[in-house]
């Protein structure tokens, strides 16, 4: 089979013990900060991105993806202990999670939060073995049109599906194009957007980027909250074991979550936490008994959080076999196989099966790895839920300044962290949701180099993009999504606009 | 009682439509080209126009809604932007564990730490950062003021 020969192959690369390690590493570095409400996996995952640049690029990817993955497992713990939630995915759990862990339970929370992580990762990755390859091999067909049909596909999806108004997400995704274009323009050479600076003329640094937005603009949001510190109670072992009921109850709801968000991740531009969001709302809708979600059902965190570390598996899906991130960690990491000279596209499978074979059988491992990191050591993270923000936050600066440092032995990105903090705060603050930028950002360049070699092919006729069947049925996609944000926008504005003359005649009267 | 309007969209969608036309117009000076041989001005000026726009219809559902007004913490942004300046300036020229321990001092200035805690933070930071940059990660950085 050519399937159990190319895992084989994927297992002699995982299971080096320098590769291992690194996994290790990454794994527990990701329930680290995904443990610690404030530091996103975005953000540790830009902070390690220099450090890669002189390990192997399978390694690297594999550490990489380990964080991203490890952060959803830590997520799930300070949602259910203190009602933060620790990545943005796992926001869900702390409406059945917190009030679980006010009754006293919540050690069958955690335990029952790391199984369904582990069911929804084994799923997704189930999924992304069986997939990828023969999306690759579609993909292999698949012209500068495609491309970009995809792409405006991805990032229409990834800007209009957030928990804001789509208008603002989409906002963000061109900004991010336009951010995208500084630099020098690979066709003609011009430096576009570079105010004669000469360190502009490489474009944005990607990790001053990141670390700006995630970093630098976290850390000012969370300096006072730290003030308030709530103290977790401690979790024992014992207080872990579900009854036999509730063991039941959780069993159903993992699958259904586990499927959904496997589906759901393979997408383009849907995340972990879109797929969290809908899973609790079927929960929800196909329970017995709805009123009991907010008070502590047990199947209100057991399938959102199979369905978004099933996201999180599938999520690998375009990325590794089209070459298409579909959110902004993904792009990231996509950035990192460039730097390292690795081109992500279709024929990164048979290209490079070391590398996404290796990956994939990592994935299993860490996974493993994760349920033993979280179940017997719990009250290791319990305790570092008890560490105040305010001794943390001056060595994150400091590592987030001397990490951009070390792209280039350059302070010009220490000032660029600097300003792009300062941006990223503006828009934290306004309430722009910063990852859609950072997905339009990289995807940016890719983005005008198909629409360039497509409208040359077709020598300026645009129709070409409807002309080709995929292409054709990508941006229908595109634009069935398009009217319904348009929709539902002018939906909900009708709506605020009587809410305000209501509020004014009231205030008149 | 006053009603105050959605000031973030308002703000944020007219922010947009000044970063797109600023792109438009600095886009301007680059070669448009045509559709069919796109120069280095094409992308950049159509992207500018649909910020604008964009822009527009973020801002402009906004003064039909209800909202609440902006806070900002302006301390905690000033000081920690001021400690990462900070820390670009010193890097080469006063080493590593001077610019982390400075650094991390002034990223402290918002927080409501007693003097010695704060000093005992610093100095941790400072350790680690040298530990982990220069010893373990092996990166070429100045330690001391006196090891350029």
């Amino acid at each position: 089979m050519d399937l159990l020969s190319n895992l084989w192959l994927g297992l002699q690369v995982a299971a080096e013990p320098i590769t291992l390690a690194y996994c290790f590493f990454g794994v527990l570095l990701g329930t680290v900060v995904g443990v610690l409400p404030g530091i996103g996996a975005l953000a540790a995952i830009s902070l390690l991105l220099p450090l890669t640049y002189h390990m192997p690029p399978t390694a690297a990817i594999i550490m990489l993806a380990g964080v991203y993955y490890g952060a959803q497992y830590g997520g799930s713990t300070a949602s259910i202990l203190l009602n933060l939630p620790g990545t943005p995915s796992s926001a869900v759990t702390c409406l059945d999670g917190y009030p679980m862990a006010k009754k006293g339970k919540a050690g069958v929370a955690l335990f029952v939060t790391t199984i369904a992580s582990l069911a929804g990762a084994m799923s997704g990755l189930v999924l992304l073995v069986l997939f990828s390859p023969a999306i690759a091999s579609i993909g292999l067909k698949f012209g500068p049109a495609e491309f970009f049909s995809m792409m405006v596909l991805g990032l229409v999806a990834a800007s209009s599906m957030t928990a804001g108004s789509a208008a603002k997400g989409l906002c963000m995704v061109v900004f991010g194009l336009l951010l995208g274009m500084v630099g020098t323009d690979v066709n003609s050479g011009v430096a576009r957007f570079s105010f004669d600076v000469p360190e502009l003329m490489d474009g944005i640094n990607l990790i001053a980027l990141a670390m700006g937005l995630f970093g630098v603009a976290e850390v000012v949001r969370c300096i006072n909250s730290a003030d308030t510190n709530q103290k977790p109670e401690k979790v024992t072992l014992k207080s872990m074991v579900p009854t036999k009921d509730e063991f039941k109850a959780t069993v159903k709801p993992m699958m259904r979550g586990s499927a959904l968000g496997s589906a759901l991740g393979a997408l383009p531009g849907v995340g972990p936490s879109i797929a969290a969001f809908m899973s609790y709302a079927i929960e929800k809708k196909v329970a017995k008994d709805p009123s009991r979600f907010g008070q502590g059902a047990i199947e209100g965190i057991t399938a959102p959080e199979s369905a978004n570390n099933a996201a999180a598996q599938t999520a690998f899906v375009p990325s590794l076999s089209l070459g298409i991130p579909g959110d902004a960690v993904m792009a990231v990491m996509m950035g990192a196989l460039i730097i390292h000279g690795i081109q992500p596209g279709p024929n990164l499978i048979s290209e490079q099966p070391d590398l996404f074979w290796g990956l994939v059988v990592s994935f299993g491992i860490g996974n493993l790895m994760l349920v033993i990191l979280n179940l017997p050591t719990i009250g290791l993270w319990v305790a570092l839920l008890r560490i105040p923000f305010a001794w943390m936050y001056p060595a994150i600066i400091v590592f987030v300044a001397l990490g951009v440092y070390s792209v280039n032995n350059n302070a010009f990105d220490i000032y660029s962290v600097a300003a792009l903090g300062i941006m990223g705060y503006v828009l934290m603050v306004l309430r722009f949701e910063p990852a859609p930028l950072l997905l339009g950002y990289i995807l940016g360049p890719m983005l005008e180099e198909h629409l360039r070699r497509a409208m040359l092919l077709s020598r300026g006729d645009p129709m070409v993009f409807l002309e080709r069947p995929i292409s054709a049925s990508l941006l229908a996609c595109t634009a069935a999504m398009l009217g319904w944000a348009i929709w539902s926008t002018v939906r909900k504005s009708i709506k605020a606009k009587r809410a305000l003359d209501d509020a004014e005649r009231l205030a008149t009267t | 009682m006053k009603i105050t309007r959605d000031i973030h969209d308002l703000i944020g969608g007219l922010l947009m439509v000044a970063a797109g036309l600023f792109f438009v117009l600095y886009g301007s000076q680059y070669n448009f080209g045509t559709s069919s041989r796109m120069g280095p001005g094409y992308f950049p000026v159509v992207l500018g126009w649909t910020l604008a726009v964009l822009g527009l219809l973020v801002a402009l559902p906004a003064w039909w809604r209800k909202g609440a007004g902006v806070t900002v913490q302006w301390s905690n942004l000033a000081w920690t932007i001021a400690s990462l300046l900070v820390f670009a300036v010193t890097l080469q020229r006063l080493g590593v564990v001077v610019a982390s321990f400075l650094a991390a001092l002034l990223a402290l200035v918002p927080s409501a730490m007693t003097l010695r805690t704060r000093l005992i933070v610093c100095a941790v930071v400072a350790l680690l950062t040298t530990l982990i940059f220069p010893l373990a990660l092996q990166m070429i950085l100045p330690i001391w003021p006196w090891s350029n």
